[in-house]
């Protein structure tokens, strides 16, 4: 665990990921981090249900689910302030929303260390900056 | 030889020629070349074998080959058919075909083979043997020239028609080559013009006929062959207007009996016969009887003589600008006269002077006068001239030499008769060859008579080889013996001319009616009275009433002499003194008394005189209207005289005296008579003279105004001269106004190529351009030809219909039309209409339109092509015009916009389908990019339509630039709304694939984490990532052969146990169902654990262990579900395991998180139990399932 990282600890993170052995790794590197692990969920209607009724800290958000965008998910983080990370395997922006295109991001398959200094980057330090 | 008829036809046997006696067979020359072998093939098929005929076939052979010619013609006939071999004898019923590389000559009756001199392709073969026929066989010499090219046969043609052979020439509608036909017809030397297989029937009507046997036997048992001939003469005369009495007459019977050969006909009253009924006959016989043989130069030693003899010294002597006129009677067909003129040209030009030179060629027949003037000769007449005077003086046409027009100016030609016409005068040269060997000696005489009357002073006459100026000797002084040239002596004698115009009937008359005295038996009773009125009749004269004398006879000059002055034949005038008076009383009383008087009379002669008997004896005439009368003289005794010459001197006696006063008196009485009478005489003559003195003057009175009138007349005519001469200036001007207006059209003509043919109304060639030869096979004498005669080289079967609408409606008519030769043109009618706006013909043109037809041809093939690819390809295509409205729109266009055709042509395309085209970038496009850019390429434009809903099109086009025309605008119009779509979902795909992998990535990255997090050691690890590594690759296998669509539950439960399937302790059933992709993958995980848990711990792990895998569909609250039982049996005993291994933790969480379903593992004793269940439809509606 690299320095600084102790900052997520105990965080709520809420993972959004369809595929489980992609959530076992992530939710694997969360408890890594000392996060608190909210989900994995695997649809886009459990996540959107499960950002409205829980309080996070973030949310590691798999760009596709099932084959649609998830997009709806983002929208409502958007609108609830919740910070997120989309991870996902799309090599660029092209094609994608525009509330996705400019989500910091995290490619699969996952580095620990990239996963680690994304989340604090997104969840520690921009919501101080607000 | 007796014929029906008053005629005898008897053979000569005067004639000295040996071939007359003894003739061979008559020998049939027969020239051909190109297509010849067809001609002679069909010639011999029809020809009998025992016709008495030779024949010698003359071909035109390549000399480098073997000639089967002899071979080819023996099939075609039982004649036996040889090659010549030098000196062979000419022999009836056979055929002598010429070698290669060898001339024939007919010698006698041998063949002579020699090597021709000219080189090959110059070489005459047939000229040179048809020569040699008519030298050797003469009027039993028979050509015939059959298909061929060039001209060879028609100079030799010639001789033999003029020797009065027979000419045959193959018609040339039948020839395969017709130019050596067509050469001999219009040289006019053709008796005949036919098929090749009519020949023989003609040959042998012919050969059979007298003339054969005996050219010049045609006679009568009468011995003046001319009273035979002179029903023909007669005929002739009245008919053609030409008078042969003249002409020799065994030349003439001989030409006539030749016709008759021809005409088929023995007798001559038979041919009289057809004469009367046949103009064309008669035509044909005189220019049968007026042929002459002429030629360039011919006798070229003859001719050098006169160029150097006469020519040269007269040129020399004439000022640089005066006039030379020359004439050539019976110039024939004109090769005469041009041989002079070149010579003449020739010499002036050498002496610098510009002569006046002026040389009349005439000639009584009108066809050789045109021919003479269009001065066109076959190559073969002009092989006597040098190519040096050829080229100076001659145009080549194609085959033949045409005068050129310099050369042809220098002469006039005229008709004229040189028998019959009055003759040309002032010449200083006259050159007539071969004339006067046709004309008996009296003609010649004449003829020679007026060339004397014809030429000036010194001024030369130039006759044939075979001709003398006769027995006009002392008319000439002879230049030339050898060659002929005179040259006139002496001034004109009118006496000796005797002109045609006002003496032709007397003349020609007294030949037919009384024979020449000189030619006369003088009869003894004849010459008795001759002596005995030379010994016994008085001196004697016949004198007239008004006392002119007639005749004298005898010894006259005793009482009659001529007084001084101008010569009288008055008697009276002419008695001698004392003899007057009485003469006068005498001749009176006899008038008076129409009865005999004898006076006496003195007669002084040499101082003395003489009594003299004068008797007048009125003679009774025939007619009453001319009394004439006799006048004797006879000298009386010689005594009276005496006693009146001596004075009465004596003194004889009285009586004497008395008688002698007597005497006196009476004589003074007499003479006082005679005295009155002279008084009354006189005073009678002195009244005649008063009167005549009146009538004198009154005449002279009238002299006096006729030659005032005269003067008048002359005055008028030297104005209507000067008229005259103002008309002929302005003719003349307007005459090179039309020159160089025909050379203009003669230019333009050539220089438009335009073929063009001028016709009559009766379709006849009236003139032709040079271009027109590629279309007709036309020659210059074609001209008057109909049009129909010529066999077109180009394809128009219209073109006679079309003709007769021009001249019918006469509105133009055109037609493209190609020729054999592959070009084509563009055939236009037009009617002629002459300036008077008379329709006179019609002008027919051509013009090669081969170029623009095939530009055009090529132009419609791209239209086509273009058209093609239009129709064909699928995107809609437009043509605006510049006003942006349509032109055209391809099917594409209509099928994609569902509007009709008929909708929008000419509409502007913003109007289309309620205006849905106009769109403002459209507008933009079209009316501000276009017209800077040539081009709009790949605009994309997305736009509702109201028939097809939003399109996204792609706009192509370009401006298509016609010079001096609008430019028109081609848009072509892609629906690109198809690959749009596609793009787009490719780019989803490539995404969607580029997520899966990494998903899949991650997974493996998952896996690995988690079984390195749970095994023990590095083979453990080793293993268990293996086997689920390859669990995880088996998944998407699957998918990839279903096309990522869905797998196969079966399939799916059956390859991941594959490893496991020892012998038939796996059970598997279950219905075929179809699981999702990412279901399918999870479920094969699930298995994959379930199955590497079993061969490690469970029933896998012994050999009697079983495993029992099934699912069925149930229904769970109205969805259906999957339930899954996976049954081990038969393994070690199990015990529920200690921990929950990272196996279990995926079937566990693999079921709920992405099958959405659960799972129970329940760990009996005798082997695990394991369930799963999850919803069917989960792919589809993933809603359906919680948490």
């Amino acid at each position: 665990v690299g320095i600084g990282r102790d900052a997520l600890a105990g965080l709520r993170i809420l993972i959004v990921e369809d595929e489980f052995l992609v959530a076992m790794l992530v939710e694997e590197m969360l408890q890594d981090l000392r996060c608190e692990i909210v989900g994995p969920i695997s649809t886009l209607e459990e996540a959107v249900a499960t950002v409205r009724q829980n309080h996070l800290d973030g949310v590691l958000l798999d760009a596709n689910l099932n084959g649609k965008n998830s997009s709806p998910v983002a929208d409502e983080l958007l609108g609830r302030e919740v910070p997120f990370i989309l991870v996902t395997g799309y090599g660029g922006h092209k094609g994608d929303p525009p509330v996705l295109k400019c989500a910091p991001r995290v490619r699969k398959p996952v580095n620990f260390d990239e996963l680690a200094d994304r989340m604090m980057e997104v969840f520690v330090h921009r919501p101080a900056e607000r | 030889m007796h014929y029906r008829g008053a005629l005898k036809l008897t053979r000569k046997t005067d004639l000295p020629s040996a071939e007359r006696n003894h003739p061979g067979p008559p020998v049939v020359g027969i020239g051909a070349s190109a297509g010849g072998i067809d001609a002679l093939s069909r010639f011999f098929d029809s020809m009998p074998v025992d016709s008495g005929l030779a024949f010698v076939v003359i071909l035109h052979l390549d000399p480098r080959h073997h000639s089967e010619l002899a071979a080819l013609l023996g099939h075609r006939t039982a004649m036996p058919v040889v090659d010549i071999v030098d000196g062979i004898q000419v022999e009836p019923n056979r055929v002598y075909v010429i070698v290669p590389d060898k001339s024939v000559r007919l010698d006698g009756d041998r063949l002579r083979l020699f090597k021709p001199d000219e080189t090959r392709g110059h070489r005459h073969p047939v000229d040179v043997f048809f020569a040699s026929l008519a030298e050797h066989r003469r009027e039993r010499a028979i050509a015939i020239v059959l298909s061929g090219t060039g001209s060879n046969g028609t100079h030799g043609m010639r001789d033999i028609k003029a020797i009065g052979g027979l000419t045959v020439v193959q018609d040339p509608e039948t020839a395969q080559f017709d130019g050596m036909p067509r050469s001999a017809i219009s040289a006019g030397i053709a008796d005949h013009v036919t098929a090749p297989d009519r020949m023989p029937g003609i040959l042998l009507r012919y050969a059979r006929h007298p003339y054969m046997a005996d050219p010049d036997g045609l006679a009568t048992e009468a011995s003046d062959a001319q009273q035979v001939l002179d029903p023909v003469f007669a005929l002739l005369r009245a008919r053609s207007g030409h008078d042969f009495r003249n002409y020799k007459q065994s030349t003439l019977q001989r030409r006539i009996h030749r016709r008759m050969g021809l005409a088929n006909r023995t007798t001559l009253a038979e041919y009289a016969d057809l004469l009367r009924s046949n103009p064309d006959e008669i035509a044909a016989l005189v220019k049968d009887l007026m042929i002459s043989v002429t030629g360039f130069f011919r006798d070229p030693e003859a001719w050098a003589a006169l160029d150097e003899k006469v020519l040269a010294p007269l040129i020399a002597d004439r000022d640089a600008d005066a006039e030379i006129r020359i004439w050539v009677p019976a110039c024939a067909t004109g090769e005469e006269a041009y041989s002079l003129a070149m010579l003449v040209a020739e010499r002036a030009r050498a002496a610098h002077k510009a002569l006046n030179v002026k040389i009349f060629a005439t000639d009584s027949q009108e066809t050789n006068l045109a021919a003479a003037r269009d001065g066109i000769y076959p190559a073969a007449a002009v092989s006597a001239i040098s190519p040096e005077r050829l080229r100076r003086f001659f145009d080549r046409l194609d085959g033949s030499f045409q005068v050129k027009k310099e050369l042809r100016e220098l002469i006039v030609f005229a008709s004229q008769n040189l028998v019959r016409d009055p003759p040309f005068s002032r010449m200083d040269l006259i050159t007539c060859r071969n004339l006067l060997i046709y004309l008996d000696a009296e003609a010649q005489r004449r003829v020679v008579a007026l060339f004397h009357f014809g030429l000036l002073e010194g001024g030369h006459l130039f006759l044939g080889n075979a001709e003398t100026v006769g027995r006009h000797e002392n008319l000439f002084d002879t230049v030339s013996k050898k060659w002929r040239i005179y040259r006139r002596v002496g001034p004109t004698r009118h006496s000796i001319v005797e002109f045609p115009l006002l003496s032709v009937h007397p003349r020609l008359g007294h030949a037919e009616e009384s024979p020449q005295a000189g030619a006369e038996p003088v009869r003894a009773a004849e010459i008795a009275r001759r002596a005995l009125l030379d010994r016994y009749a008085p001196a004697s004269v016949l004198i007239d009433q008004k006392g002119r004398i007639l005749y004298f006879h005898g010894p006259t000059g005793d009482y009659l002499e001529q007084p001084p002055g101008e010569p009288t034949r008055d008697l009276l005038a002419m008695a001698r003194d004392g003899l007057r008076q009485r003469l006068r009383a005498a001749v009176r009383k006899a008038t008076e008394k129409h009865d005999t008087v004898t006076v006496s009379a003195p007669v002084r002669q040499r101082r003395a005189v003489h009594m003299v008997s004068v008797t007048v004896a009125p003679l009774a005439t025939t007619r009453d209207s001319a009394e004439l009368f006799l006048v004797s003289f006879a000298p009386e005794s010689e005594r009276r005289p005496a006693a009146h010459a001596v004075p009465p001197e004596s003194d004889r006696g009285e009586t004497d005296h008395a008688a002698s006063l007597h005497a006196l008196e009476e004589e003074l009485n007499s003479t006082r008579a005679e005295l009155r009478s002279t008084v009354e005489q006189m005073e009678s003559a002195n009244e005649e003279l008063k009167a005549a003195n009146e009538e004198a003057t009154s005449m002279n009175e009238e002299l006096q105004s006729t030659n005032e009138e005269l003067e008048t007349s002359k005055e008028e005519l030297q104005s209507f001269n000067e008229e005259l001469h103002t008309i002929n200036n302005q003719l003349q001007l307007k005459n090179q106004e039309l020159e160089n207006l025909a050379d203009d059209l003669n230019n333009l003509l050539a220089g438009t190529e335009v073929a063009t043919i001028f016709l009559d109304m009766e379709y006849r060639i009236k003139w032709f351009s040079p271009t027109s030869k590629q279309l007709l096979d036309l020659v210059p004498s074609d001209t008057g030809r109909p049009l129909a005669h010529f066999a077109p080289k180009f394809d128009d079967a219209n073109l006679m219909h079309d003709l007769e609408m021009v001249l019918e409606k006469l509105t133009p008519k055109e037609a493209e039309v190609s020729n054999t030769a592959g070009r084509w043109y563009l055939r236009r009618l037009i009617p002629y209409r002459t300036r008077s706006n008379r329709i006179a013909g019609a002008v027919l043109t051509f013009t090669d339109i081969t170029e623009r037809k095939r530009a055009g041809d090529a132009v419609n093939e791209a239209r086509i092509y273009s058209e093609a690819i239009i129709e064909t390809i699928r995107q809609p295509l437009l043509t605006l015009d510049a006003g942006l409205r349509i032109q055209s729109a391809n099917r594409a266009f209509y099928t994609l916009f569902k509007v009709p055709e008929e909708e929008i042509r000419n509409r502007q395309i913003y109007e289309l389908g309620n205006g849905q085209w106009d769109i403002p970038a459209l507008r933009k496009l079209f009316e501000d990019i276009l017209p800077q850019d040539a081009s709009i390429n790949d605009f994309v434009l997305e736009h509702s339509f109201e028939n097809i809903g939003r399109r996204i099109m792609m706009i192509n086009a370009r401006k298509l630039q016609r010079p001096g025309r609008p430019d028109m605008i081609l848009v072509a119009i892609d629906d690109i709304t198809e690959r749009s779509s596609a793009e787009a979902h490719r780019d989803i795909l490539i995404s969607e694939m580029s997520h899966r992998v990494k998903n899949v990535l991650a997974a493996v990255q998952s896996i690995a984490s988690q079984t390195l997090r749970q095994s023990r050691s590095l083979d453990g690890f080793k293993a268990a990532f293996n086997g689920r590594l390859h669990a995880l690759a088996s998944a998407h296998d699957l998918l990839v052969d279903a096309g990522w669509a869905g797998s196969d539950m079966r399939q799916l439960v059956l390859r991941t146990l594959e490893p496991y399937r020892a012998g038939e302790r796996i059970t598997v059933n279950g219905p075929r169902l179809t699981l999702r992709a990412q279901a399918g993958v999870a479920l094969t995980m699930i298995l994959h654990e379930l199955a590497t848990n079993a061969a490690k711990y469970g029933a896998l792990s012994t050999p009697n262990g079983t495993l029992d895998v099934n699912w069925e569909l149930e229904d769970s609250n109205g969805r259906p579900q999957i339930r899954l039982r996976w049954i081990e049996a038969g393994g070690p005993s199990v015990k529920t395991p200690s921990r929950r291994g990272f196996g279990s933790e995926l079937i566990q969480r693999s079921t709920t998180h992405e099958l959405h379903g659960q799972a129970t593992l329940d760990y009996r004793e005798e082997g695990l139990h394991g369930e799963l269940t999850f919803p069917r439809d989960e792919s589809s509606s993933p809603n359906g399932s919680e948490g």
